[in-house]
């Protein structure tokens, strides 16, 4: 009787060992998660306020007039183009046709694909360059030369 | 052997007895132990299973945190206006320095404003820690790190990056060293970006930084063309008081406000305070409609120029006759409003000039904000001057605070720089236009700001700013739909012991749409100077009316205010105003 109580309890000594080795186990690894969780959170939050002071570094309203000047054939909205409401449109003028030509494009539409490679944004491809100047290249503005003026 | 077994036989009885009580002691101790682990036992179920205890967190291991140092400052739109970011400095460790002189010559060479001889020394020196250089860019933090020098390390360090550069340095001021505002919003609200408990929300600023854009860059446009010293700009709503634009010119980099000269620091919307000239005669004609001394159909004689004391007052753009009031507002006659200022009276000049809050610093949240320079007795000439604005200087906020409350039905509303989410709900989705215009007058109707003239003498205003655009000295400031009232003003700058003629401080105000008025608008010019192309003028006609009607050319669309064609009827004009 006492042999086989005292047989029981250590086996059960030892269930309880392992089961408790392993609860201890598990908390430890999810706490070392949760720790390096937690450090990622942070040094994504660090890097989320970076990237968005270089965001509005880099769509500093001086900066987008100047490319928008170079590269786009847009200018400033006018007040002569905004139309409040429907009835404040003027009646047609007598004698203008109706339901005539729209658009008066002269110039044809593209139909083919362009034979030329469309150029895209420099992509850093070179394998010399590290993360730093990469940030240095993002940072540093885009020289316009010679611009259409 | 024998012995043994014969006294095991023999003493059997008592042997017996003796491992009995041995036993019985063993199973009270036995006992006691189990009921001892038995309580363990049942504890440590009781804890594991039944109980919720909660477990000490380990120390999240402490690491640079973004939200530490100095909340954001962001403008209407949540575009970024200042952060704080972690800056790398390099310092030295010259125990692990192996090579000193190589050492200071790799250095010297990626970062060339050190000197070698104080690299060197550095190296040599016996101390553990030696500062080389504060605040690395990330490129020169990458070229150390690419010697590959032991003993070299970098410390993070938190910096105040404005990424906007020069556009806000008069709004936003700065901050030392050590993150302590200095100037402008840094140091107004410096507890308030301080705050480790709102570091995460950042400080919303009612500034629009398209407009601020739209209007540093016209007025350094205009500067330029006109030579002038300096400049200033505002965007105000004239219904809730926020300021959409501030700018100063010339600007600094704030993050660089140790070589910034004190001219370019000094702000010259809030922190000027100037004689502005003929914009104040819009006060004396409100102040004697208000008053009933005159009314739009009365009149003065502005034949003859005045003579008071010792002084003659002139008028810039004589008309040599008898002037109505409207005629005295739209042609700028000193003669006329001097005039009526003296009817009015000097004691109600007074009131009138202290209500429309002339008088006092503006509640705008700068700690640059000026106080005005009051006349040192208020005679019948200093009525007169101060009837046309020479006598008593304020800023150009003062102004555009001033005409906000004429124009906008009559309450004096100050001028504030933080944006208080629900007053202006515009941008709410779900509305339509109409909508969301009536629930924005009708919260703007709701506050609490005083009543200084009356709803009739404000339209009245309207009218005649409008016929100030139209016919009058600032036509150059006028936008197709965009109905723009406003008045110009020219004031020759005091020095000591009288006015310089040729120094001039042009300027003009005005507000947008004249009938249903938004916003207002000014611009000032220190020192402008005449051009062949106008006629060797530089009066506010000619530089800051055009000014400000380009600025509202290009920021009527980007509000969102609808343009409407002006009918050209007098009648019908007269209804628009009429509202």
């Amino acid at each position: 009787m006492t042999r086989f109580m005292v047989s029981l309890l250590v086996v059960f000594a030892i269930v309880a060992g392992v089961f408790v080795y392993r609860v201890k186990n598990s908390t430890e690894l999810l706490e070392r998660r949760h720790q390096q969780l937690a450090r990622q959170i942070i040094d994504d939050q660090n890097a989320i306020k970076v990237l968005k002071a270089e965001l509005a570094y880099l769509s500093r309203p001086a900066r987008l007039t100047r490319l928008s000047a170079r590269f786009l054939t847009l200018s400033s909205m006018e007040g002569g183009q905004i139309v409040a409401a429907v009835n404040e449109l003027g009646m047609r003028a007598p004698g203008s046709p109706r339901g005539g030509v729209v658009d008066e494009f002269k110039a044809p539409l593209p139909r083919l694909r362009p034979k030329t490679k469309v150029q895209t944004a420099p992509s850093f491809t070179d394998e010399d360059i590290g993360p730093y100047e990469r940030q240095a290249w993002l940072m540093s503005d885009i020289k316009v030369t010679g611009g259409m003026q | 052997m024998s012995g043994r077994v014969h006294g095991h036989i023999s003493i059997e009885g008592e042997k017996k007895t003796a491992i009995d009580v041995a036993r019985t002691r063993m199973m009270i101790a036995m006992t006691l132990f189990a009921i001892g682990f038995g309580v363990l036992g049942v504890r440590v179920v009781d804890l594991g299973m039944l109980q919720k205890v909660v477990e000490p967190r380990q120390r999240v291991i402490a690491r640079h945190n973004a939200f530490t140092g100095r909340a954001d400052v962001v403008d209407r739109h949540g575009r970024v206006l200042a952060t704080n970011l972690a800056t790398p400095s390099l310092y030295v460790n010259p125990r692990q320095v192996m090579d000193p002189m190589e050492a200071a010559q790799k250095l010297q060479a990626v970062l060339p404003e050190l000197k070698f001889r104080d690299l060197l020394s550095k190296m040599k020196s016996g101390r553990h820690f030696v500062w080389i250089k504060r605040k690395l860019t990330p490129e020169q933090q990458w070229k150390v790190n690419r010697l590959g020098l032991p003993g070299l390390h970098f410390q993070y360090e938190e910096e105040r990056f404005y990424p906007q550069g020069d556009l806000l340095a008069h709004v936003l001021g700065y901050v030392d060293v050590d993150g302590k505002g200095l100037a402008g919003i840094e140091r107004y609200y410096d507890e308030r970006l301080a705050d480790p408990a709102l570091m995460a929300d950042p400080l919303v600023l009612t500034i629009d930084l398209r407009v601020q854009n739209i209007v540093a860059m016209e007025l350094a446009k205009t500067m330029q063309l006109f030579s002038a010293r300096g400049a200033a700009g505002l965007v105000m709503d004239v219904q809730t008081g926020e300021v959409l634009s501030l700018v100063s010119l010339p600007s600094f980099d704030p993050q660089k406000p140790g070589t910034a000269t004190k001219d370019a620091k000094f702000n010259r919307a809030v922190q000027g305070v100037y004689e502005l000239g003929s914009g104040f005669k819009a006060f004396t004609v409100a102040m004697a409609l208000e008053h009933d001394v005159v009314d739009l159909e009365g009149g003065y004689d502005a034949t003859e120029p005045l003579k008071v004391a010792r002084f003659t007052i002139n008028d810039d753009h004589a008309k040599e006759r008898w002037l109505s009031v409207p005629e005295i507002f739209a042609y700028s006659s000193n003669i006329g409003t001097a005039k009526m200022a003296v009817d009015v009276g000097g004691d109600k000049q007074r009131d009138f000039l202290q209500k429309m809050g002339l008088f006092n610093r503006s509640d705008i949240e700068l700690p640059e904000a000026a106080h005005p320079i009051l006349p040192r007795q208020w005679g019948e000439v200093e009525t007169m001057t101060i009837g046309y604005g020479h006598g008593l200087a304020v800023s150009p906020l003062h102004l555009v605070e001033g005409i906000s409350a004429l124009s906008n039905g009559g309450r004096h509303i100050s001028a504030t720089l933080i944006r208080d989410e629900g007053v202006d709900d515009r941008e709410a989705r779900g509305f339509s236009a109409g909508e969301q215009l009536t629930r924005y007058l009708a919260i703007s109707q709701d506050s609490t700001a005083a009543q200084v003239i009356s709803e009739k003498t404000s339209k009245t205003m309207r009218q005649l700013l409008r016929l100030a655009v139209q016919h009058g000295t600032g036509s150059m400031a006028d936008v197709d739909g965009y109905r723009v009232g406003g008045k110009t003003g020219t004031a020759e700058k005091a020095s000591a012991g009288g006015y310089r003629r040729k120094d001039l401080l042009s300027s003009f105000v005005g507000v947008f749409p004249v009938d249903r008025p938004r916003y207002a608008v000014m611009a000032v010019f220190d020192e402008p100077r005449g051009r062949e192309e106008t006629f060797w003028n530089a009066s506010g006609g000619w530089t800051a009316a055009p000014t400000v009607g380009e600025i509202v050319r290009k920021i009527g669309p980007l509000l969102g205010i609808a343009p409407r064609e002006e009918r050209e009827n007098p009648l019908r004009q007269a209804m628009l105003i009429e509202d």
